[in-house]
């Protein structure tokens, strides 16, 4: 009893962050990661508005709850690849001298981080294409800054 | 256990007591959230360290010790490393994860006053 009581505290002890970097030590960043998984997410909500079951009987209800189930986790799973690799690039790659180039960074990092969280939330094809457009800005705004305009090109 | 990665030092885990609970409300112990993978192997995000400051008057830093420090680089944020070797008051952190680490390889050597403490406990998540 307290044990299980001290190990919820401290689980739920108030604490200041302290940090393992886990960013690459070459230094590697490339939005191209986010971009493959907003890509799955704008995917897996189409695949989902489209999904119907086969009919009304037990197996192809079953069926149409597994398959939903099964696109709704990985759209879940990808948003939130997505939110990671976008924090990755917002925290570590970009610099505050950035930001006299691209002032709106903070913002359009922002955005797209609730986008994610957005298409999570609901199956809305919208929200996932505004996602892909935030990602294909960032993935503007990062490679302008090393120079270079790489162009957009898509899995899809 | 992941091939290249530091085995880790089994007396530094503990479970929650009460002692540690009260060195911590005191302050003689201070406490940090890990977040990051690059000292997986030993720790893992979201566990939770404890360390005491380092004493001027005493510093006890050896090769394989953790330690907490203040990044090189960015104000106010702390990194987690282990002494991977000293030189000359200079220390050489590395993350566990090798693979995975911004750690002395990038950041150079750490200065003594960057170190702030000594990881004595972790509690995983």
């Amino acid at each position: 009893m307290l044990s299980e009581t001290l190990t919820s505290i401290f689980n739920k002890l108030p604490a200041k962050s302290v940090h393992a970097h886990c960013d690459g030590p070459c230094g590697v960043y490339d939005p191209a990661s986010a971009r493959v998984a907003a890509e799955a997410v704008l995917s897996m909500t189409k695949k989902l508005i489209a999904l119907a079951p086969a009919g009304n009987d037990q197996a192809s209800i079953s069926a149409y709850n597994n398959t939903f189930s099964r696109f709704v986790a990985i759209k879940e799973e990808e948003s939130q690849k997505t939110k990671k690799e976008l924090l990755i690039l917002w925290t570590d790659y970009f610099k505050p001298e950035h930001l006299a180039t691209y002032p709106d960074l903070h913002d359009t990092f922002w955005k797209a981080a609730k986008l994610c969280s957005a298409c999570k939330v609901s199956i809305d094809q919208t929200k996932a294409e505004e996602l892909l457009a935030a990602v294909q800005k960032i993935h503007s705004m990062f490679w302008s800054s090393k120079g270079r305009s790489d162009s957009w090109i898509t899995a899809s | 256990m992941i091939a290249g990665l530091q085995q880790a030092n089994k007396s530094l885990f503990q479970k929650p007591d009460l002692l540690t609970l009260f060195t911590l409300i005191i302050g003689y112990r201070q406490h940090l959230r890990v977040v990051g993978n690059s000292m997986e192997g030993t720790l893992k995000e979201g566990d939770l360290i404890t360390y005491k400051k380092l004493n001027p008057k005493n510093i006890d830093l050896k090769i394989g010790d953790i330690v907490v420090a203040s990044h090189p680089k960015i104000k106010n944020k702390l990194i987690i490393k282990r002494i991977n070797m000293i030189y000359q008051n200079k220390f050489d952190l590395r993350g566990d994860n090798s693979m995975s680490s911004t750690d002395s390889r990038e950041l150079g050597l750490i200065e003594l006053d960057l170190i702030i403490g000594k990881v004595d406990k972790i509690f995983s998540k």
